[in-house]
């Protein structure tokens, strides 16, 4: 996925919009910060997430950090993948490491979040 | 004194609470931090806070996601009557003995929240350092690791190392994780200060080698001479301590709670 295409949120999370469903992970900055990422802990399908509530932990050799949601919605998938390699979320971001898919509840919330200028912008300070 | 210079003294050295558990159980540890961090993000924490404490006997830490089979060897522990506890911050196991442990609560909206892991990690470990030079430990603090390899598949944490880690003459002496969570930052450590030898007996792990200050330098020092300097390092650098942070009652009872009910258990121990 080309991250001109993303919609990016404060907390580094990213979200690709597919029709009514939302593919959500985390960005390239963020990956790095964390370091080698060792485990993924995924939600539920069907768990209602709520924009801003969390909705897993990566934890990487140094941290385990909460996921924040930028959306709301149901949780229709995740990335199983990552649960033998978690190590794709620092390879491949905004591709094979993804983390989850949720039907969006509320579009809305997209117009809050940042285009891929105004994070880098927020990266830079 | 005005109003406007005391402001100007609290900006430049925030206040932080320090607090002084003393000697308590594995399973206590974990829940009283677990705890604390509960508390700063329901804003009950007056400021950060800096924690001291030790272990009553030698014990093994896990990190939060731990794979407990693939990376402890159970039988020697169960053997040796090792307690093992899962740690709710990230990271490798830690072999707990001669050591001073650390933890460090930031809450939610404080202005080190702001910064990134690697420098959150980095203004801990500033004052870390500070008081080890304070009793003359040459210690090694910079952005990159001196040709040592991480490894992050290593049961031990100490047998891998990430930036800003500290090193004396090479070696890793401290050991930190962190956890982030609603806003805020737990981070716990290990400086050791010596290592018994055959600890690796403990670990699914090849042979690797771990030394605590004792066991490099020649130096006469303890946890309690060391936690001494480090407080004294407090007051002179970064941050202003308030006097003594009593541990409150109902804290203290919470933490007991959490121990039996959460950090003893097999579900929460062997939970991976």
């Amino acid at each position: 996925m080309n991250p001109d295409d993303l919609k990016f949120s404060k907390s580094h999370e990213w979200v690709k919009l597919e029709g009514n469903v939302a593919i959500i992970g985390i960005s390239d900055y963020a990956q790095h910060e964390l370091n080698d990422i060792v485990f993924v802990e995924l939600p539920e399908i069907g768990k209602q997430i709520s924009a801003g509530g969390e909705f897993g932990v990566l934890e990487s050799v140094k941290t385990a950090s909460d996921l924040y949601s930028p959306v709301s919605g149901e949780v229709l998938e995740v990335n199983s993948e990552l649960e033998n390699s978690p190590d794709l979320v620092n390879k491949e971001p905004y591709g094979k490491g993804w983390i989850v898919k949720l039907q969006l509840s509320n579009p809305s919330e997209l117009d809050s979040l940042l285009n891929h200028t105004d994070y880098q912008n927020l990266l830079k300070g | 004194m005005s109003p406007n210079q005391e402001s100007k003294i609290t900006a430049e050295y925030p206040l932080w609470d320090i607090l002084d558990t003393g000697i308590q159980k594995a399973s206590f540890n974990m829940a009283l931090d677990d705890i604390l961090l509960e508390r700063s993000l329901q804003g009950l924490l007056r400021t950060p806070l800096f924690r001291f404490y030790g272990w009553e006997r030698p014990s093994i830490s896990l990190g939060r996601y731990q794979l407990i089979h693939k990376d402890i060897h159970l039988a020697n522990c169960f053997q040796d009557n090792i307690p093992l506890v899962r740690r709710p911050t990230g990271g490798r196991a830690v072999f707990h003995d001669d050591e001073l442990t650390y933890s460090v609560i930031i809450p939610s909206g404080h202005n080190w929240t702001r910064h990134s892991l690697m420098e959150s990690y980095a203004m801990i470990s500033k004052i870390l350092v500070k008081g080890m030079k304070s009793i003359g430990l040459d210690v090694d603090f910079e952005k990159h690791d001196h040709g040592l390899k991480i490894y992050p598949h290593q049961a031990s944490c100490f047998a891998s190392t990430t930036p800003y880690e500290v090193t004396l003459k090479g070696y890793k002496i401290i050991g930190s994780a962190q956890y982030r969570h609603g806003g805020a930052i737990l981070q716990q450590g290990s400086i050791l200060i010596s290592v018994k030898k055959g600890i690796s007996a403990y670990f699914n792990t090849n042979e690797f080698l771990q030394k605590g200050i004792k066991d490099i330098v020649n130096i006469d020092v303890n946890s309690e001479s060391l936690k001494q300097k480090i407080k004294e390092a407090l007051s002179m650098g970064y941050i202003k301590p308030l006097p003594l942070f009593k541990l409150p009652d109902d804290i203290s009872d919470s933490a007991h709670e959490l121990a039996l009910n959460k950090y003893e258990t097999e579900r929460w121990t062997f939970s991976r």
